[in-house]
């Protein structure tokens, strides 16, 4: 692994970082699942909150994997829906 | 945390003259210097004469030329020697660390190496990258060199070198090295009242940013720079952002932005290089001018012009955060 590709499990902590309190993050976590739930939906794999942690993603087959995060989220669902998931190719 | 800065530029372009020149400022005296050079033979290090005429423990030699994984390991490997050696008492407890890379080096690698490493992750924060820029051969050396133009597109700071010869035109320079990054300031180094004063730590984009950067397609690294007059929201921005970086990150050599975030009276800066994003910092006031966020994307081998219309897409249209408050 290079340099490069071993920093894909780093620099997650700026996701929670601008908000503070508990609550304010809770919806904003929220808020997060639900915008990622729209783009997956073309994928038709689902996701759900895990505990407030963690992510719950199910593909349409019924294959299930929980994720720590974002950066793995997107990996992830790209595998279980079989497609690439590219936002400068998103419809707007 | 001691603040690491990286002095980085093409081969030739003046990087060990301007360290020379930071570490004669007494303000800096506690400063320990890495040097990372090409093969076995350390040359640059017996020019750093403070050094030589100080304590030599303060400098440890990375030999692993430039190739990202060897650079990544003595990387570790030397401050991890340095930290030792200063809590042991063997070396003066220094307040910063100043790596000078090889010519040819890719600066992300080290940044990279910096944040992953669990132990130097706690000890050591990134500070300020430096690139020289060398005004009689610059130019020719962004047209003939990538090396040269990644190290430019990730500089924090760009300092012209040399433009006290005949011939600099520095304006041209100017323009050049902002066509590759409009994010960071460009300090011509005759200007610099005192060196030492270009590795000082600052928001380089609130002085450095520049709204008429054009993606050039001339080039293979591009840049754009967004401006977005309402106060963004912070979840579908994240969402966003992980996604571009998730899909791109490996062509996006550097993003910066100061945002108006939703909620937040003072600017959020934000900085990320290839996949790596560094916790945002909350400011406490804006720069002049009108307050609205600010982003520049400075990528290798994308299409940039797309970057601005999927951001805008994504903040206004069907994942926008005012249809989807309904959801708490």
């Amino acid at each position: 692994m290079c340099g490069l590709c071993g920093m894909l499990d780093d620099g997650r902590r700026w996701l929670d970082a601008a908000t503070l309190d508990r609550a304010a993050l809770r919806r904003e976590r929220m808020l997060r699942l639900a915008i990622v739930r729209r783009v997956l939906a073309a994928s038709r794999v689902t996701v759900d909150d895990f505990e407030g942690t963690r992510f719950v993603l199910r593909s349409p087959t019924g294959a299930t994997e929980i994720v720590d995060n974002l950066f793995d989220l997107w990996g992830r669902a790209e595998k279980l829906g079989k497609r690439r998931i590219d936002p400068l190719e998103l419809p707007g | 945390m001691i603040p690491l800065h990286m002095l980085t530029g093409f081969l030739g372009s003046g990087k060990t003259t301007l360290l020379n020149r930071i570490l004669r400022d007494p303000a800096w005296a506690d400063s320990a210097v890495l040097i990372n050079e090409i093969g076995a033979v350390s040359i640059d290090h017996h020019l750093v004469d403070r050094i030589e005429s100080g304590d030599e423990l303060d400098v440890v030699v990375l030999k692993g030329g430039c190739t990202c994984c060897a650079l990544r390991g003595d990387l570790v490997a030397g401050l991890r020697e340095l930290y030792r050696r200063r809590a042991e008492g063997l070396v003066p407890p220094f307040g910063r660390v100043v790596l000078e890379t090889t010519g040819l080096a890719d600066p992300a690698p080290v940044l990279f190496t910096l944040a992953a490493d669990p132990a130097l992750r706690h000890k050591f924060a990134r500070g300020v990258v430096v690139a020289t820029f060398d005004a009689m051969h610059g130019l020719a050396q962004l047209a003939r060199h990538p090396e040269a133009r990644k190290q430019i597109a990730v500089a924090d700071r760009i300092v012209l070198t040399k433009t006290d010869l005949e011939g600099a035109d520095t304006r041209a320079l100017c323009a050049a090295v902002r066509r590759i990054n409009p994010a960071a300031a460009v300090l011509d180094t005759q200007d610099a009242a005192t060196p030492a004063g270009l590795l000082e730590p600052g928001v380089a984009l609130s002085t450095g940013f520049h709204a008429e950067a054009r993606p050039d397609h001339s080039e293979d690294i591009a840049s754009v720079a967004i401006l977005l007059d309402r106060p963004l929201a912070w979840a579908p921005f994240s969402v966003w952002l992980s996604l571009l970086l998730h899909a791109h990150g490996e062509k996006m050599l550097r993003h910066k932005a100061l945002l108006d975030v939703a909620g937040w009276t003072g600017p959020v800066a934000l900085d990320a290089i290839h996949h790596l994003v560094y916790p945002p910092r909350h400011l406490d006031s804006w720069p002049a001018g009108p307050r609205r966020s600010r982003l520049v994307f400075i990528a290798q081998g994308l299409r940039v012009e797309r970057i601005e219309p999927s951001l805008r897409a994504f903040l206004a249209g069907e994942y926008a955060w005012q249809e989807l408050s309904a959801v708490q």
